[in-house]
Parts: C-alpha cells; sequence; structure tokens
C-alpha cells in the first residue's frame, strides 16, 4: 500500500523567515536606543583601566575642585600657562593605553563645547573664542584625568570622607548600582520588543512611556522585595564605619602643588 | 540644559549653589521625614535617580530626522513628591558631571537650580493646581511643559548675562560670550518647539500609565495639597504686603487719568484744548473705596486691605465655581 501522505497546503508553501537581527535597518527608535543603553552597559562593565594614584580619594575631589576653580578664575596667560603644563605633566604619568582612553573621552566631552563656542568666533572675535574654547577644554581636560584616575568606589569614600551627608551619599551608591540593573532590564524589554515587532514602531511616545512606566513600577516592586530583605537580616540603612580625612606623605605633594598654585594666582592677580 | 564649567562666572556659579544649600537641605530633611514614615523611601530615590539618567538617555525621534529626551523632572514629582524628586535629579546631575563630565562641576549648583528644583516645583505645582480642579491629565501635561521651559528660561538668562557682569576692560566677555538677546531666544525656541512638547507627551503617557495600572504608586502626601495650598498662600500674602510698593511710582498708568489730567496731556502735546464730549459727558461711576482709598486710613493700609479684599473675594469665586462644576459632574 502505497499512501501517499501530502502535507497541508500552508507547510508546502515557501515562506522566507525573516531573522529580527538581519531585518532591514530602516532607522527606528528601537535601535537607536538599544544602540544607546549597550554602549552605557559596556561603559559600566569594561574592566576600568584606572591609573593608581596614592592618594586619598578626597584629596583628589579637592585637588580637581581647586584646578577648575583657578582655571576659570584666572584671565592671565601666564597662569593658565602654568596650569596647563602641571595638567601635561600628570598626563605624562599615564600608561599609553589610559592615554588613549582620555583623548578619546575628552574628545567626547569637548564637542558640545566646540559647538557652543565657535559661532562666538565669528560674532565677536576669533581671539576671543579661541582663548573661551582653549580654557574650557582645560577644564573639561581636568575632569577627563580625574575620570581617569578615580574609580566610583574611592569617589564614594572620598564623599564620606569630605562628609557629605550620609543620605546623599547612600542615594548616589544606590543609584549608581541601580543605574546598571535598570539599564539591563530596559535592554531585556527593548529586545523583547524589537524581536516580537511585525511592523514598524507605532507612536514611539506612547511606547516610550509605556516602557518607562512599566521601568518604574517593575523596578520599585523589585527594590521593595529586596530592601525588605535587607531590613529583615538588620540592615537599617546607617553606615557604621566612619571615614576620617587622611593625609600620607603623597598628599602632601599634591597639597604643595595646590598650595603653590594658589599663591600663583594671587601674585599674578596682584601683579 | 546642562551648563557646562567656564560658562558661568565663577560668582555666578557661588551664588546658584548658595541658593541651592538650603534646598537641598530641606529636601534632605523633608525626605528623612518621608523615611521615618516609609523605610523603602531610602531606595527608592536612588531608583528614581537611577530612572532618571536612563530617561535622559532614552531617546525619541521628532520630526526632521532627529532625537531628543526627555528631563523627567515633573514626573518624578508626580511619582514621589517633589523634595524627594529635587534630591533624585540632583544625584543624577552629580553622576552626569562627575562621572561622564555631561554638565560641569562649579556649574553643578545652576544645573540643579534650574533642572532639579525649578522643573519638578513648577511643574508640581501646575500638576496639583491641575488635580484640585479634576484635570490632573492637563495639570501633568501644562506642568511638565512649563516647568521645563522655565528652567530653560533660566539657564538663558544665566548665560546671558555673563556678558553684563564678567568682562575684561575692553568690555569683551570673559565667560559664555552671548548675551541675552542671543540666549533667550535660543534657548526658548529649542525647548518651547521641541523639547517642551517631548517633556509633556512622555509625562502625560507616563501618568496614564502609572494611574492606570498602579494608581496607588503615584505619591500621595499625608498633607496633600499641603505643598500646594502653602505656596499660593505665601504668595497671595507677599503680594498683598508688597501691594503699597506701586505707590512709589508717580503719575498715572497710561491710559487711566482722570479728566484733569488727561485735559492737561492734551493741552501740553497741543492736541486739543476740550476733552472729547463722550468722556467730559459720560457715565461717571463713583467706586466705595476709589483709588484704594479708605477714609482715615493711611493710603498703603488701603492698598494693602484692597489687595486682601480682592483675594478673598477670587478665592470665594474660584470656590463657587468649583462647586457648581461638581454639582454639574
Amino acid at each position: 500500500m502505497n499512501a501517499s501522505i501530502e502535507l497541508p497546503n500552508w507547510l508546502q508553501q515557501n515562506q522566507s523567515v525573516t531573522n529580527p537581527s538581519t531585518k532591514k535597518h530602516v532607522y527606528n527608535p528601537l535601535n537607536k536606543n538599544l544602540g544607546w543603553l549597550q554602549h552605557l552597559l559596556t561603559q559600566l562593565n569594561a574592566p576600568q583601566n584606572i591609573h593608581q594614584t596614592q592618594q586619598q580619594p578626597w584629596l583628589q575631589v579637592v585637588n580637581l575642585g581647586i584646578m577648575i576653580l583657578l582655571l576659570s578664575l584666572a584671565q592671565k596667560p601666564l597662569l593658565i600657562w602654568l596650569l596647563a603644563l602641571v595638567w601635561l605633566v600628570r598626563l605624562y604619568r599615564l600608561s599609553a593605553l589610559q592615554l588613549y582612553q582620555f583623548a578619546k573621552r575628552l574628545g567626547q566631552m569637548s564637542v558640545f563645547s566646540v559647538l557652543f563656542i565657535l559661532p562666538s568666533c565669528f560674532l565677536n572675535s576669533w581671539s576671543l573664542g579661541l582663548w573661551l574654547l582653549f580654557k574650557t577644554v582645560l577644564i573639561l581636560g581636568q575632569v577627563a584625568l580625574f575620570l581617569q584616575e578615580i574609580t566610583w568606589v574611592d569617589f564614594i569614600k572620598a564623599l564620606r570622607q569630605l562628609h557629605v551627608p550620609p543620605l546623599f551619599v547612600l542615594a548616589l551608591s544606590i543609584t549608581i548600582k541601580y543605574c546598571h540593573i535598570l539599564a539591563t532590564y530596559l535592554v531585556q524589554v527593548l529586545w523583547a520588543i524589537e524581536l516580537r515587532r511585525a511592523t514598524s514602531v507605532p507612536t514611539p511616545f506612547y511606547q516610550t512611556a509605556k516602557i518607562m512606566g512599566r521601568l518604574y513600577l517593575t523596578s520599585k516592586r523589585y527594590v521593595l522585595a529586596v530592601y525588605e530583605a535587607m531590613t529583615l537580616r538588620g540592615y537599617h540603612g546607617q553606615t557604621t564605619k566612619v571615614e576620617h580625612l587622611a593625609l600620607s606623605k603623597h598628599d602632601w605633594r599634591i597639597l604643595g602643588l595646590d598650595l603653590s598654585l594658589i599663591m600663583m594666582y594671587c601674585l599674578v592677580w596682584s601683579y | 540644559m546642562h551648563i557646562p564649567d567656564n560658562y558661568l562666572s565663577p560668582q555666578t556659579c557661588g551664588v546658584l549653589l548658595t541658593a541651592m544649600a538650603p534646598i537641598w537641605i530641606v529636601s534632605l530633611k523633608k525626605v528623612k521625614t518621608q523615611i521615618a514614615e516609609k523605610k523603602e523611601t531610602i531606595p527608592l530615590v536612588g531608583i528614581c535617580a537611577a530612572l532618571a539618567f536612563l530617561v535622559m538617555m532614552f531617546n525619541v525621534p521628532i520630526p526632521g530626522g532627529t532625537t531628543a529626551h526627555a528631563v523627567g523632572g515633573t514626573i518624578l514629582a508626580i511619582l514621589i513628591g517633589p523634595w524627594a524628586a529635587c534630591l533624585a535629579l540632583s544625584v543624577t546631575l552629580f553622576i552626569q558631571a562627575f562621572l561622564f563630565g555631561d554638565g560641569g562641576i562649579l556649574a553643578f549648583g545652576a544645573n540643579a537650580f534650574n533642572m532639579a528644583f525649578l522643573m519638578p516645583f513648577i511643574g508640581y505645582g501646575i500638576f496639583k493646581l491641575g488635580a484640585q480642579l479634576k484635570h490632573p491629565k492637563t495639570g501633568a501635561f501644562v506642568g511638565a511643559y512649563v516647568g521645563i521651559n522655565f528652567a530653560a528660561l533660566m539657564a538663558g538668562i544665566e548665560l546671558g548675562i555673563q556678558p553684563l557682569i564678567a568682562h575684561n576692560s575692553a568690555g569683551q566677555p570673559l565667560y559664555a560670550p552671548y548675551g541675552l538677546a542671543i540666549t533667550i531666544p535660543a534657548m526658548l525656541f529649542a525647548h518651547l518647539v521641541v523639547a517642551g512638547w517631548i517633556e509633556s507627551l512622555l509625562t502625560l503617557f507616563i501618568y496614564n500609565f502609572v494611574a492606570k495600572n498602579a494608581p496607588q504608586e503615584l505619591y500621595e502626601h499625608q498633607n496633600q495639597g499641603g505643598l500646594v495650598r502653602s505656596f499660593w498662600i505665601y504668595l497671595f500674602s507677599g503680594l498683598a504686603l508688597l501691594s503699597p510698593l506701586g505707590l512709589l511710582a508717580s503719575g498715572d498708568a497710561f491710559g487711566e487719568w482722570d479728566n484733569q489730567t488727561l485735559l492737561r496731556q492734551l493741552q501740553a502735546s497741543h492736541i486739543s484744548q476740550h476733552l472729547p464730549s463722550g468722556m467730559a459727558k459720560g457715565f461717571h461711576f463713583s467706586a466705595l473705596f476709589s483709588d484704594y482709598t479708605i477714609k482715615g486710613l493711611p493710603l498703603p493700609v488701603g492698598y494693602i486691605l484692597a489687595a486682601v479684599t480682592a483675594i478673598i473675594l477670587i478665592l470665594l469665586l474660584t470656590k463657587a465655581w468649583s462647586g457648581a462644576h461638581e454639582r454639574l459632574n
């Protein structure tokens, strides 16, 4: 008996199945936001190639503040030149890879400033515009160097050493941890939508709002559950460890430099 | 709207940081009170700061092929209250300045003043007003729009006054080089036309979503409406007390002249020697407290009493209208 089994029509039709990952790459906000979020996660996950300094974290923060303040206040080219020299010497201590990372970061940070200040070259004068741009890039360079030299953990420690209100520091610490968790969750949600969507994204505003609303409600539920579990295990939200301001012999070097720069500023200013 | 360093003079940064200091102190105190009532507020502030950080990274397409993002100041205030939102947004701005170099470190006070104080408080105030008038969605939409535009206006003013307050002997600006005539239109145009609508729509939709799915998660303080009520009470009281300031100005306001003054002006300008007949023979009503004066009382007291009377009358009329509206519904 040669009974041939015929397949139903719908199984005999050739259907091209589109792989979501190879969908025609028309612009859609989902892809763009996925890209942004994955970039953020890569940044947060990347092993930080931090230049180890032997300074106390609080001193690094104070040093950054002093340098930015001096750069903002200084209007004499001599002082700016001296501050730039100090900055270049500190840059020289970075390894080649760290220097590359630093340059990349500084470039990204400076783009907006360049766009903002350049029109003033045409409206006012080139010398004024370039002077403002130079000073701004120098300030951003200080921030980029600071980021190259401090870890997030040390930064939190510095804030505790500087007696910033504990509630603020705690909120900051929770935020940085949850930025990672929330971004991961958001990436998963966006991938789920991207994989299941058949057409273009309808009403991106409405969808974005739904995603953000869902993100808020889900993360709130999650964080409350975690907090309850922590409370049950004895957590009471108070930090028992007190961070004190301490100074090592390496710290005196940078402190001396800061003091001499301040004196130099006063000297040049009065001159 | 994140102002980087070296755009504002250190003096401006100092003033705005000093202005923010009491706001942060009150925020911390208020949040501590919230924590005493609900311990979970501690992680919630962190969550909301992370959410604000992600909202600022989440791009929405706008006509013209480009994208823009919201700030989320008003929606955070609606979700967790304005004080906690102020703290959460300050934390977000702090991370952005120190971790990503987005926004200045010296300018942190200025950025916090615009985005962590003005935006959530103005947005929330208007939202509560809308909620009291039984239109919370309209309140959320308008609050977000007004909040972000007010913050942009402040940023424009802060940048625009720099050439006036910080310049060298040759008159060249030392910091942000553009004057108010450029910065205010530039900041407001971008926010009135694009960013404001994005902020409003996202605030409205997120509010709608949370109100539909989990209305209990919206911020409900025990002293509901207290913040807005006390704000209006302080505002009205202040305005009433300041009302005699108008006496410092000499002369009448344009178009508010009495017949004799008008005749004098017409004669001085060689326009006419007589009053227009319609005005000379027209209807003249003599009010009970004409020109805000009450016999036997000094003029400033009369002004204050007139202001208080007007405020009470307006509040009564608003209440009566609201009652009629409720009855109709």
